[in-house]
């Protein structure tokens, strides 16, 4: 009797080993994955950023014109704005039914092959459900696409913009902008020492040097704060249940926006 | 009993294993895994090359930021000296290298297909292919080719030199020859003139003096006198009409004579420049085929031509082997002496004021090294890529991210695609 049950025992693990992966992978395959690059290749959008690039060129010239009467800091930075402006103005006016377009694409999408969140394809490297194929061919279509009203199921994939994070908070900004200033002094002096050096087997060591000295005055002023942004960040996510956090720049639709939480965190 | 008892027991460690490997399916995991390619970039075997690329591409980037410094005409004049000695030293030393590279791999051809024939029983092939004379390189076989071609045109020059010197003393002589005997018959018929002069002026001696006495007698009159003295002209016009004659005649004869001389000499030298001729062609021939045999031998040793199969195949396998430790050393040599010569370019066009970091050689090398930087990326991350969706395949994970900012979940894939990597030798 007990030779059976422990027979019964290894024989359920041993095909559990063989059949577990592809069950398993069947039940968790909400996430997707978009070639964001096949997006901005297509006509519409190339004409548009043509477009984009050619008021861009004008506004410059203009901007620079304005500048040479400007008087003082505060005038030149009024012009800055305020062409800065009008350019967000003209793209909004330019990309922005593209842009509505593809996002009620991926909505409609997602919706039909229920995804929770939807990531550019190159932080993938296996799994997940390309729909590029699918939205292409919504976006480029003649009809109109109805917008989807039931909002995505909650994702294990949380999201936080750090260029937020980087240029909002004081003491990485301060940190950061250490570093800028340490980079450049030693710049200076291992460029003298370049100078002197003959041969390639030389420079390389100078170059070994520096890139050694920049890594570990990063190493002082910033991995603290990196460990601190990302040690809040696991925290948060935890706590909303969620299992990855990427960058912002690399979700496309869906997941869950944990950035004001850990900025509030940081702040903290 | 027992022995079944072990056998369920080992079955059941088996599958004991096999389920405490990662549960993905655990809520904390659900299916997701992410890979560092920060860590395990660092910990692919190709790692140290792509630092090494980064630290040469970075050696540029800070040449290019070191200010200039103007230097005088004479500083300058020094330093671009000092540089093309050192290319020029660089350039030498590399020809020095593969010069000796090649009489090394042809000493060890050598010793590689001696062996190879005696294994095959082929000892007087062997034997004969070790005594033939060793032409080691491409450069030493062209050396020898430049120094025979030489030594024959040097030798031509002689042969006919020496058959031009040989002609023109014998011209010489046989002018000489033939000056001595016109200038002995031309004597010969001046003393003969001068014999007939003689004769007549004795044959005439009475007749001239009976003539004078005649007129010297104070009592002719003018008639008798010219008659007389008519007398005495006609005398001297006939010894003088015989002796012109006579002149005339030996004048003809002597050219006559020099005509038939010449020819004769002509005839000699003709005779003569054709047995020097043929002389100078069989020692020309005869030195042609010396130095043709001297350049035969420089294709090297001569196989057999009946060899067999195996010993054939080893013979193309030792070509082979020895043409690609030839190519990896050349291309060695090669790499150190463009190393040399860009560095030297970079120094060059530093000394003229370029941004040595946006144009010239050193642009060139940065862009050289950019691209290579990134070929090797591509394939330390194409190799994680590929071991990641390998195991997230075996192990059941229906999604693997890279990068992720914060992972409170999920299963970290790292170390296995650290260990996948390590072990295919990736």
């Amino acid at each position: 009797m007990k030779h059976r049950i422990l027979a019964f025992v290894a024989l359920l693990c041993a095909v559990g080993v063989f059949i577990a992966p592809s069950a398993i992978a069947d039940d968790l395959t909400d996430v997707g994955t978009i070639a964001q690059s096949a997006i901005a290749s297509l006509p519409a959008f190339v004409s548009a950023n043509r477009q984009l690039s050619a008021i861009a060129s004008q506004m410059q010239q203009q901007e620079a014109g304005q500048m040479k009467s400007a008087k003082n800091d505060a005038q030149r930075q009024q012009i800055q704005l305020s062409f800065s402006q009008r350019f967000n103005d003209k793209q909004n006016e330019i990309l922005g039914p593209l842009l509505q377009r593809v996002q009620l694409a991926l909505a409609a999408v997602s919706a039909k092959r229920k995804l929770s969140v939807v990531v550019d394809r190159h932080i993938v490297v296996y799994g997940g459900q390309d729909i590029t194929t699918d939205v292409l061919n919504l976006v480029t279509g003649t009809q109109a696409i109805p917008p989807v009203t039931a909002t995505p199921a909650p994702s294990p994939i949380g999201y936080v913009d750090q260029s937020v994070l980087d240029n909002g908070l004081p003491k990485v900004k301060a940190a950061n902008d250490a570093f800028a200033k340490f980079a450049q002094q030693q710049r200076a002096i291992f460029a003298a020492k370049m100078q002197k050096a003959t041969t390639s087997a030389e420079k390389q060591q100078i170059s070994v040097e520096f890139n050694k000295v920049l890594r570990d005055e990063q190493t002082t002023l910033l991995k603290p704060l990196v460990s601190k942004v990302r040690a809040i960040t696991a925290t948060i996510a935890e706590k909303k249940h969620l299992l990855v956090v990427v960058d912002k720049g690399d979700i496309v639709f869906g997941g869950t926006d944990i950035t004001q939480d850990v900025r509030n965190g940081l702040n903290h | 009993m027992a022995s079944i008892t072990r056998l369920l027991a080992g079955v059941l460690l088996v599958g004991v294993v096999a389920c405490s490997h990662v549960d993905v399916a655990s809520p904390n995991i659900r299916g997701i895994a992410y890979v560092n390619t920060n860590k395990a970039t660092k910990a692919h075997p190709l790692y140290s090359q792509l630092q090494d690329l980064d630290a040469s591409i970075a050696a540029i980037d800070l040449s290019a930021s070191v200010p200039m410094v103007p230097k005088s005409p004479e500083e300058m004049k020094a330093d671009i000296a000092s540089i093309k000695a050192q290319l020029a030293q660089a350039e030498t030393q590399s020809s020095q290298a593969i010069g000796a590279l090649q009489s090394r791999l042809a000493k060890e051809q050598r010793t590689e297909v001696a062996a190879a024939l005696r294994s095959a029983g082929l000892n007087s092939a062997a034997q004969a292919y070790e005594s033939a004379p060793l032409i080691s390189s491409a450069a030493q076989a062209q050396a020898i080719e430049k120094s025979a071609a030489s030594d024959l045109q040097s030798y031509q020059k002689s042969v006919v030199a020496q058959g031009q010197a040989t002609m023109g003393a014998l011209e010489k002589r046989l002018h000489e020859q033939a000056q001595g005997r016109i200038e002995t018959r031309a004597a010969q018929y001046a003393r003969e003139e001068s014999d007939l002069s003689l004769r007549l002026s004795q044959k005439d001696a009475n007749q001239r003096l009976a003539l004078q006495t005649k007129l010297n007698n104070l009592a002719l009159d003018d008639a008798q006198r010219t008659s007389i003295t008519a007398q005495l002209k006609g005398i001297d016009r006939s010894e003088k009409s015989q002796v012109d004659e006579m002149r005339a005649r030996h004048q003809r004869d002597l050219r006559a004579y020099e005509k038939s001389l010449q020819a004769e000499i002509m005839k000699q030298i003709r005779a003569q420049a054709s047995t020097l001729q043929a002389q100078t062609q069989t020692q020309l021939q005869a030195r042609q085929q010396q130095v043709s045999q001297q350049l035969a031998a420089l294709s090297g040793p001569r196989l057999p031509t009946n060899l067999p199969a195996a010993t054939k195949a080893q013979l193309q396998q030792i070509a082979s082997n020895l043409q690609q430790r030839y190519q990896a050393d050349l291309t060695t040599i090669s790499d150190q002496f463009n190393q040399t010569r860009s560095d030297l370019e970079a120094q060059y066009e530093a000394l003229n004021g370029v941004d040595v970091g946006a144009v010239g050689a050193a642009k060139q090398q940065r862009d050289k090294l950019s691209k290579e930087r990134g070929d090797l990326y591509k394939k330390i991350e194409d190799q994680i890529a590929t071991a990641a969706r390998r195991i997230a395949k075996r192990d059941g994970f229906s999604v693997v991210l890279l990068d992720p900012i914060a992972h409170p979940g999920g299963y970290d894939l790292t170390g296995d695609v650290i260990s996948s990597l390590k072990s295919t030798g990736t």
